[in-house]
C-alpha cells in the first residue's frame, strides 16, 4: 500500500487548531468588554456636568442670585453647607 | 534493487500528486469551517445580546430634572414664592407642588413612579426643618433609606440637592430638594 507524507498535514492541523483557539479567545475577549461597556450604561449627573460642585448648574446659579441679593452676606458658611451636603450625597 | 526504489519513488509521487486524492479531509475542512462560522456568529450575537440586553439607566439624571423643575417653582430669581413665604412666615400649605404643573400619573405605570420632598431650613440650623411639602407616592422613600447603606439597581434612585435662596424680607434659607425616580423596569435589567 502506498502512504504519502502526513507531516505537512499535521502541520496544517495544527495550525487550524491554533487559529480556532485564537478566534475562541478574541469573542471570549470582545465579550467581556461588552458586558463592561453594559455595565456602564449608567448615566449620571455627574457625567453630563464638568466641574468640582455635584451641584447642578440650574440650583448653582439659584444660590448666586441669591447671594447677590443679599451682597454676600454669609456666604462662606453658606457654600460650605452645601458643599459639605454635595459631598455627602455624592 | 535500487531500480525498484526508484520505480517506487515515481509510483508513489504520482499517487501522492497526480491521481484523484481521498476527499475525507476536504469534507472534514468544509465541516471545521462551518463550526468556526457558527462560533463567530454566536460569539457576535452574545455580544450584542449582553450589551443592548442592559437598558440605559438615565432615572439619576431624570431625578435631577425633577429636582430643577421644582427649584424652579419654589424658587425664582433668588426669592422663595410668596405662596410658600410671605413677610418671613411661611404659610403651611402642604399642597403648594400641585401649582407646578408637575405630572407624576403615566398610563405606562399602575402607580406613581415620582416622589419628591422639600424642606426649607434656617442657615443657623440645618437640621430641623421649617417647613416640609412633598408630592408623588411615598412608598419609595422607604427605599431611599436602603440605598444609603446598599446600592441596589432595582431600587428607586433617590437624588439630593441643596440650595440658597431668600425671602421678601431677605431672611436666608437653604432648601434640600428629594427626588425619587422608580421607573426600575424601563431602566435596569430585571
Amino acid at each position: 500500500m502506498l502512504k504519502c507524507n502526513k507531516q505537512g498535514q499535521t502541520g496544517e492541523t495544527i495550525s487550524w487548531v491554533i487559529a480556532t483557539l485564537v478566534i475562541i479567545g478574541i469573542l471570549i475577549i470582545f465579550l467581556y468588554i461588552s458586558s463592561t461597556m453594559a455595565v456602564a450604561k449608567k448615566i449620571s449627573i455627574g457625567d453630563l456636568i464638568t466641574g468640582l460642585s455635584h451641584n447642578s448648574l440650574v440650583l448653582t446659579e439659584k444660590t448666586a442670585i441669591a447671594h447677590q441679593l443679599a451682597g454676600n452676606k454669609n456666604k462662606e458658611v453658606i457654600d460650605k453647607i452645601i458643599l459639605d451636603y454635595d459631598k455627602a450625597n455624592k | 534493487m535500487i531500480l525498484k526504489n526508484k520505480k517506487d519513488k515515481n509510483r508513489k509521487f504520482l499517487h501522492c500528486t497526480l491521481l484523484p486524492k481521498n476527499r475525507r479531509g476536504d469534507k472534514i475542512l468544509s465541516a471545521y469551517w462551518f463550526a468556526v462560522l457558527l462560533i463567530v456568529a454566536a460569539g457576535i450575537f452574545a455580544m450584542v445580546y449582553v450589551y443592548y440586553g442592559v437598558p440605559y439607566d438615565v432615572r439619576n439624571v431624570e431625578g435631577h430634572l425633577l429636582i430643577n423643575a421644582v427649584a424652579d417653582c419654589i424658587s425664582y430669581s433668588g426669592r422663595i414664592s410668596s405662596g410658600i413665604v410671605s413677610s418671613g412666615k411661611f404659610i403651611q400649605n402642604a399642597n403648594f407642588l400641585n401649582q407646578c404643573h408637575l405630572i407624576f400619573n403615566s398610563s405606562e405605570w399602575k402607580d406613581e413612579q415620582y416622589y419628591t420632598e422639600v424642606n426649607f431650613y434656617k442657615i443657623e440650623d440645618i437640621n430641623t426643618p421649617l417647613l416640609t411639602i412633598k408630592k408623588g407616592n411615598n412608598n419609595w422613600i422607604s427605599q431611599c433609606e436602603i440605598q444609603k447603606t446598599e446600592k441596589k439597581e432595582t431600587l428607586v434612585q433617590c437624588s439630593n440637592e441643596i440650595f440658597y435662596s431668600l425671602d421678601d424680607k431677605n431672611n436666608q434659607y437653604l432648601i434640600k430638594i428629594l427626588g425619587v425616580v422608580r421607573k426600575s423596569e424601563k431602566n435596569v435589567k430585571m
